[in-house]
């Protein structure tokens, strides 16, 4: 008996039926969690994130050796 | 917005930002733009290299229909361009697999990590975590790119496509993406003066985690010596997981890195924020989620189980949602600016190539559909489909984000604004230009092969009825190749006249930000609420509290565990679930008595093909489909291939099929053919292999290769003993060299190559037909019960 032989019995044919099931349903989950509107104001500020990279706040500057 | 000197003033985002900067201490750093610049100017280059390869290869395809042509005086003006088609390290074979992973990991892979460097900083408000790891990584990642250039031409190839690279470099591979870049990555994120993660971090973490899944993966090989080694899986099993990293390669190579790179520039150059930062998040979650498990579409009606394609299928067709949703994302950032598109090259390039971006996703799950896919596998519809991708999504992504960062690393204007125009247009027609008459060859070709007469045969029996008739459209894709290539150029120059003009000495400015370490969170000390109770109920209240007031959260939040945990979570529970079924279920590769490992000289000769890269033109698997089965005999069955490997069978056809190959040309015939294609079939386009009449085969090497596949499992007997597959093979090449002397053919071929080679192609296919050897058990074939025609091979080989 090979371990393919002891593998193939547990009927793993419907697992991926399963897994994708599954999969849907975490991801229809986390879509809930990121639609709920209490985030709003979170969503606002991490959408600045890409326009502030902190040159704004430049203090000094030096030259490069 | 080009023309803009330095980076533009910003003013603070909120006025919380600001408020947390005075009670929190400030600290001071400079961004390591050096690295940027560094990549930058490398993806120009090997952009350069990637696309003149990919118009060498187009231009092969063309050559040997103009070779012969002959003027009214009798010369032969394009004689001299043979050099294409007959030296040995510029043979199609061995140039695409060049042409494809510099595009991918050469142009895109620097393109990436030019991306990642510059946004990664400033997202994270931190220097790189080490800038000895980020030369380590630049460096390593070149060295690897040199040696692949190098390897690829000379045919030292593991023969799976996109995984090419022999074992050393991909050692070499996973050291410089986990070792180097990954650890930087990880350990930048770790540092970072930013509390939250900026939602293209998230794609670059996606990115780093399941590319080295992929590659470790698909890349497991025994070694034979040190530039050869075989993939431990073979057949199905090895189709399976080649095109799980395959398709994923596409998803976590050129699709994560980039959209994490249009969510930062896409704003940058827009001056304002991503449309919706929600989307972008569902965006995220569903690529992770759902992209993983559509492998296996890419192998519809080849031996694959049902179950297997159709899952893969209905994934892809769910893939249609989330992609539109992004790529509106990212055009609707431009609202209300949708002016400035007139005259700022940046975004023309990057709403081109989002718009790219929709298409193809578009397209792809198109392609998954089993009744499209019956049309275009095998066929030239592929190939447009992935330049539209490449060239339109990755090349002008890439194109946008390098006229949006030039200026700004070498601290200078733009060189030409104007240059900068006319490489979008000239771009943009190169593109149209080549997948608009791709597409159009790849469904004449397609129709071609299934067309049938009144008699009921195939209406184009010769294969090569079916390549001539696309030769129009390769001369335009030429063409269509020749513009994007040259708008390349104006990129190259315009950046190297910039670069020119760049401050003797780059100013680095100092930028300060609060700290956020995990340090300065306190835990609060909590004392049990509870009256008269154990010890044991006090310690549990104080920890409930703990769980409830969620401190420790902010001390883990330093550190995306959790995220990176459940990236990789649903990445590989998603592909487990879909390979191991593969590996569990015997039913799923029947197994078939007659089909016997390749002879010593087979193998050897297998061994030629795989560095010849044959399977870029060939595909050796007949899928159950009337026109096929009437071409090229009957169809594959799982079974026959589980001594392949790696399996060859390949993705496109521009040649035919031949996975029945094996007794329907004599022995001379393939010798004569493999010398000069053009000899026995005046308008074939395949490369000539003169070479392989005069090389010597190695017969020492020919025990070590039958040891290393013995050891993965083929059943090779008393081959393996010490001379015997040497001996073995030595007998059978001087039989077939004898045959081919007595058929008239060249003298003295017993110790070359194309021995070996031709013995390879004989056997191809011919095991089935065989009796099983002695008391074998019934022959257990795959369920042909719906089969409409059972042609056999022989019969129908002549139709070719
Ligand atoms: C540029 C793509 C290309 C490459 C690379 C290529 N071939 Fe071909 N091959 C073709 C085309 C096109 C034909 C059909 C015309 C002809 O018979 O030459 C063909 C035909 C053949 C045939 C004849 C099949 C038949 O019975 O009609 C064989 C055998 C063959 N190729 C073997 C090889 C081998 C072995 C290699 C690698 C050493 C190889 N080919 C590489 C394109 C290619």
């Amino acid at each position: 008996m090979k371990l393919s032989d002891v593998v193939s019995s547990l009927g793993f044919s419907t697992y991926p039926i399963v897994a994708m099931s599954l999969f849907l349903f975490v991801f229809v989950g986390v879509v809930y969690q990121v639609m709920r509107s209490s985030k709003k104001s979170e969503f606002e500020r991490a959408a600045m994130l890409p326009l502030d990279d902190g040159a704004a706040r430049r203090d000094s500057t030096e030259r490069a050796s | 917005m080009v023309e803009a000197a330095l980076p533009l003033e910003t003013p603070p985002s909120t006025a919380r930002t600001a408020e947390r900067r005075q009670s929190v201490a400030m600290e001071s750093f400079s961004y390591d733009d050096d690295i940027v610049r560094k990549f930058l100017m490398v993806t120009v280059v090997w952009g350069l290299v990637a696309f003149l390869v990919g118009l060498i290869i187009a231009i092969q395809m063309v050559v040997p229909s103009i070779l012969n042509y002959t003027t009214a005086s009798g010369t032969k003006p394009f004689a001299f361009l043979a050099f294409l088609t007959n030296i040995q390290f510029l043979t199609f074979g061995r140039l695409r697999p060049l042409h494809t992973n510099a595009a991918i990991f050469a142009f895109a892979g620097n393109a990436i990590f030019a991306g990642i460097y510059y946004s990664t900083q400033r997202l994270c408000k931190t220097r790189m975590w080490s800038d000895t790891f980020s030369r380590l990584h630049f460096w390593g990642w070149q060295f690897i790119i040199v040696l692949a250039a190098l390897t690829l031409p000379l045919g030292i190839t593991q023969g799976k496509e996109y995984a090419e690279l022999e074992w050393p470099i991909d050692l070499l591979i996973a050291v410089v993406w986990l070792g180097f870049f990954g650890t930087n990555f990880f350990m930048t994120l770790k540092i970072r003066r930013e509390r939250h993660m900026y939602v293209a971090l998230w794609f670059y973490i996606a990115t780093v985690v399941t590319v080295t899944m992929l590659h470790v993966v698909n890349s497991m090989a025994i070694p034979f010596g040190f530039l050869k080694s075989y993939s431990v899986f073979a057949g199905v099993q090895d189709a399976m997981i080649q095109w799980w990293y395959g398709h994923n390669a596409v998803a976590f190579f050129l699709t994560t890195p980039f959209l994490g790179m249009m969510y930062y520039f896409m704003p940058k150059a827009a001056e304002r924020p991503v449309y919706s930062y929600r989307l972008s998040i569902v965006h995220f979650w569903s690529l992770v989620f759902i992209y993983i498990w559509a492998g296996p579409h890419h192998l519809h009606y080849t031996a694959l189980p049902a179950w297997a394609s159709t899952l893969g299928m209905l994934f892809s067709v769910m893939l249609w949602m989330p992609s539109w949703g992004g790529g509106i994302n990212g055009l609707l950032t431009l609202r209300g600016a949708w002016y400035k598109l007139t005259d700022d090259p940046v975004l023309k390039f990057l709403v081109v190539g989002i718009t790219f971006y929709m298409m193809s996703t578009f397209e792809g799950p198109m392609l998954s559909v089993k009744t499209v896919n019956m049309l275009s596998h095998y066929t030239d519809w592929t190939i447009a489909h992935v330049h539209a991708g490449t060239l339109g999504w990755n090349g002008f992504m890439t194109f946008g984000m390098i006229y949006w960062l030039a200026p700004r690393l070498f601290q200078t204007q733009l060189y030409s604004k104007k240059l900068a125009e006319w490489h979008f247009w000239i771009g943009t027609l190169g593109i149209l230009l080549y997948v608009i008459p791709i597409y159009v060859a790849g469904v004449t070709q397609g129709l071609m092969w299934r067309a049938f007469d009144q008699s009921g045969g195939l209406q184009f029996p010769e294969f090569v009825e079916t390549v001539t008739k696309l030769m129009p459209f390769y001369w335009i894709r030429v063409i269509g190749g020749t513009l994007y290539f040259a708008g390349a150029v104006l990129l190259a120059y315009n950046v190297l006249r910039t670069w020119m003009t760049r401050p003797a000495t780059y100013e680095v400015p100092v930028v300060s930000a609060p700290s956020i370490r995990p340090e300065n969170v306190v835990a609060p000390s909590f004392k049990s609420r509870l009256h008269a109770n154990t010890e044991f109920g006090h310690t549990g209240d104080v920890f409930l509290q703990n769980v409830q007031s969620a401190w420790w959260h902010r001390v883990l939040e330093g550190v995306p565990y959790k995220f990176i945990f459940w990236a990789i979570a649903a990445v590989a529970i998603g592909s487990a679930l879909e390979l191991i079924p593969l590996f569990a279920i015997r039913s799923n590769v029947p197994t078939i008595a007659s089909v016997q490992p390749y002879t010593p000289l087979e193998l050897a000769g297998r061994d030629v093909y795989l560095a010849e890269g044959c399977y870029n033109c060939h595909s050796q698997m007949i899928r159950p489909l009337w026109a096929e089965t009437k071409r090229y005999g009957e169809y594959s069955k799982p079974g026959e291939f589980v001594y392949d490997h790696p399996f060859q069978w390949g993705s496109r056809r521009i040649g035919p099929d031949l996975a029945r190959e094996g007794g329907i040309r004599s022995n001379l015939w393939h010798v004569l053919h493999l010398q000069d294609p053009r000899q026995s079939s005046p308008q074939s386009i395949m490369p000539a292999y003169p070479h392989l009449l005069d090389q010597p085969l190695d017969f020492d090497a020919v025990q070590g290769r039958v040891r290393v596949h013995a050891m993965i499992g083929v059943p090779y007997g008393k081959a393996v003993l010490e001379g015997q597959a040497k001996a073995m093979a030595e007998a059978q090449a001087k039989s077939l060299a004898e045959e081919i002397v007595k058929a008239d053919g060249p003298k003295g071929l017993e110790n070359k190559k194309v021995i070996a080679l031709v013995a390879y192609l004989q056997r191809l296919g011919t095991d089935i037909a065989k009796p099983a050897p002695e008391a074998a058990p019934a022959v257990a074939l795959a369920p042909p019960a719906s089969e409409p025609v059972q042609t056999t091979a022989r019969a129908e080989g002549a139709q070719r």
